[in-house]
């Protein structure tokens, strides 16, 4: 159905790899994040929030497919999107949207200007194209006067840029000279980093305690860096005439590891590389300041939720995708009680199932690990071998299978269905 | 020797001596440099130099640019804060090629600083090139008080594509005042009063009191920052991050001052003893000094 005259303009701000709780709003005392606090203030905020595969395509093909990786096929940054895969910007165009984007867009395949009128700005880096990135979405804020109903996409770097620090062995780019005069600012290291053995990284630097501090230390920078880029395009938004008539929503495609277990950047199904941030204000119509702890959400609810708003019919094959509108307005509605995230190990798909007190993970090789999330919320103690555990494990892997029913696979992922 | 090519040798000799692998570099020689410096000239802004095997540096401040100082040859000129002057500074990228082990300093682009003194006010005229598409010109006016605190600014941000429908709606333009008490800004045509009991900062501002950054190394010196076209970063402050004298003695010729605070990856000034901010470096992105005229 094409859109109306009063279905709604839509801005998706994403951010990339911003962990779930690196916001000061939800109790981070080490950073400042005045803008996306006011966004929190203003809308609702999902704390249980999953990346529906914690790696930049994947994730980011979700949201413009409404398909999880084993169903849109891009389960790796390498693979690419079939052509007679539908994206938000094609399926509301052809049905009355004006769709815009700027920014990072990374899908395999698909470019960008085949789906949206491209705007400039971005330029691989955060530190660089953040800047023109917001200024260009500004711009467009304050000058729009099309007759059409319009799409904003907006697409920001950081604090991707942290990824970086990693690279090259002996970590060059990092200011590690200057960590003494830093000391006292460093945030500790994550609850589950082994100080004594510290850890190597997958380009080969060696990371002890200090490092994995100042690591963590850069990167919320970058998240205040990002912080303030979103809360141009949002105080735009705000301060023009489309305020009261406009979804705004506010993720990251995935988080970051950032020294947790060991490990760096993400790709993992451990909390610090799979939970986002998940906010959406929409004045009049979202519950403002509220904190929805019960929902378990993913990304590909996201275009559900878009599509809904905007008035337009679900694209095909959105399977396991909902639209969050009835949780957002405070409607009553059978909500899931689990949700399923995907990876890859060695291009072979594999998946973790969470419910409200639990995560499994099903490896590909079979074995599996187990974690008591509210006892254990730092995902320490593999519970799976515990026979007191079995039947919670049997559980999860029924609703894994019944997840597996409910897709419809990408040929190249048949064999990766039930366990 | 002329005082010109006493000055640019003995920072260059200092400067390759704080690298790691200085002192081989260094007794490579002149010549050497040389050469290296017509590359630099010849490359083209946006590609990058030839990747290397990098380690940190002696001076963490120059971990950014150490690629890029492989053939940097510091300025002629003299700063002289009673004339009219120009500054030109690369913007120096940091990155690493597909096997993140080996790294390159691109230089991206360009700022330009026309600096124009007067009695109790400094105007400086700032025109960016970054890439291909981004540019910003504005003018920037600060007081010459203690802080060369920010006074008053506007500035317009291009990110041009070719395509007029696109470029009207992506232009922003931004003007700013600070009473001192309260700064206004109005960005597109809509205003914003704030309260910054800091003094309120320009980085042009900085480049007339760089060589004068250590008086400013203490916790109770916080300031804000103008960081166009990003915003105001509250918070800043400066501290000494290395001592004024080298082991065995001699006078450490640069200074390297650090700024951090909200929003700011651990950012030096590194400044010699002319008081010329020879390098702002950042994180992947650093300002290297080219040339004052």
């Amino acid at each position: 159905m094409p859109a109306g005259s009063s279905a709604p303009n839509i801005v998706f701000v994403h951010v990339d790899q911003m962990r779930h709780d690196a916001i000061a709003a939800c109790g981070n005392p080490h950073l400042r994040t005045p803008n996306i606090d006011r966004i929190l203030a203003e809308g609702t905020l999902f704390t249980l929030s999953h990346s529906a595969n914690p790696v930049c395509c994947p994730a980011r093909t979700s949201w413009y497919t409404g398909r999880v990786s084993t169903e849109h096929g891009v389960v790796n940054n390498s693979l690419p999107l079939l052509e007679s895969v539908p994206d938000l910007g094609q399926w509301m165009g052809q049905r009355g949207y004006a769709c815009y984007y700027t920014g990072k867009w990374h899908i395999p395949n698909r470019r960008v200007d085949q789906s949206f009128t491209v705007l400039p700005g971005g330029s691989g880096h955060g530190e660089r194209g953040d800047a023109g990135v917001a200024s260009a979405a500004v711009g467009f804020l304050s000058r729009y006067d099309g007759n059409l109903p319009f799409f904003l996409n907006v697409g920001f770097l950081n604090p991707h840029d942290c990824c970086f620090l990693t690279f090259a062995p002996e970590n060059p780019c990092i200011k590690f000279g200057s960590v003494g005069l830093l000391r006292d600012e460093l945030p500790p290291a994550p609850g589950s980093f082994d100080a004594k053995a510290g850890t190597k990284s997958a380009e080969g630097g060696q990371w002890d305690e200090t490092k994995v501090r100042l690591y963590n230390y850069y990167y919320y920078r970058m998240v205040e860096m990002v912080d303030a880029e979103v809360g141009r395009v949002y105080a735009a938004l705000r301060n023009s005439r489309h305020a009261n008539s406009t979804l705004f929503i506010f993720t990251a495609d995935h988080g970051e590891m950032g020294g947790s277990h060991g490990l760096f950047k993400k790709s993992q199904f451990y909390d610090p590389a799979l939970r986002v941030p998940l906010a959406c204000v929409f004045p009049g119509r979202i519950q403002a300041g509220k904190r929805d702890d019960q929902h378990l959400v993913s990304g590909v609810d996201i275009p559900a939720t878009i599509l809904d708003y905007a008035g337009i019919e679900p694209m095909p094959r959105m399977t396991i995708a909902r639209s969050l509108r009835p949780l957002l307005e405070g409607t009553a509605v059978e909500w899931r009680d689990y949700v399923v995230a995907e990876s890859t190990i060695s291009r072979t798909p594999y998946r973790t199932v969470r419910t409200r007190d639990f995560k499994a993970i099903f490896y590909p090789d079979r074995s599996t690990a187990l974690y008591n999330m509210r006892e254990d919320p730092l995902e320490m103690r593999n519970l799976s071998a515990h026979p007191a555990h079995a039947e919670t494990l049997r559980n999860l892997r029924v609703l894994h299978n019944q997840y597996v029913d409910r897709i419809v696979l990408h040929p190249e992922y048949q064999s990766s269905g039930k366990v | 020797m002329k005082r010109r090519d006493f000055l640019a040798q003995s920072i260059e000799a200092t400067l390759l001596t704080y690298l790691g692998g200085g002192a081989a570099l260094a007794a490579r020689g002149r010549t050497q440099v040389d050469k290296a410096a017509k590359k630099r000239t010849a490359r083209v802004a946006g590609t990058g130099g030839v990747g290397i095997k990098q380690v940190p540096s002696h001076v963490a401040a120059l971990n950014p640019v150490s690629a890029y100082l492989q053939s940097y040859v510091p300025p002629d000129g003299i700063l002289d804060p009673t004339r009219r002057q120009t500054l030109a500074f690369d913007i120096v990228g940091w990155g690493t090629g597909k096997d993140r082990q080996n790294v390159s300093a691109p230089i991206l682009g360009e700022v330009t600083v026309v600096r124009t003194p007067s009695s109790d006010v400094v105007q400086y005229e700032v025109r960016q090139k970054l890439g291909k598409e981004e540019a910003m010109t504005g003018r920037f006016r600060c007081r010459t008080d203690r802080w060369h605190s920010l006074e008053e600014w506007q500035y317009e941000y291009v990110l041009s594509t070719g395509q007029e429908n696109i470029d009207r709606l992506t232009r922003t333009s931004q003007s700013g005042k600070n009473t001192g008490e309260q700064v206004t800004v109005r960005t597109d045509g809509t205003e914003t009063v704030l309260t910054c009991p800091a003094p309120l900062l320009c980085r042009y501002g900085i480049l007339d009191m760089a060589g004068r950054l250590k008086e400013f190394c203490e916790a109770e010196h916080a300031f804000t920052m103008l960081h166009e076209p990003s915003g105001l970063r509250p918070g800043q402050r400066f501290r000494q991050d290395a001592g004024d004298v080298l082991p065995g003695g001699r006078k450490r010729p640069i200074q390297t001052i650090l700024q951090t605070g909200p929003a700011t990856v651990p950012t030096h000034w590194i400044v010699d003893e002319q008081g010329r901010p020879l390098f702002i470096t950042a994180f992947l992105i650093s300002w290297a000094l080219k040339s004052i005229v």
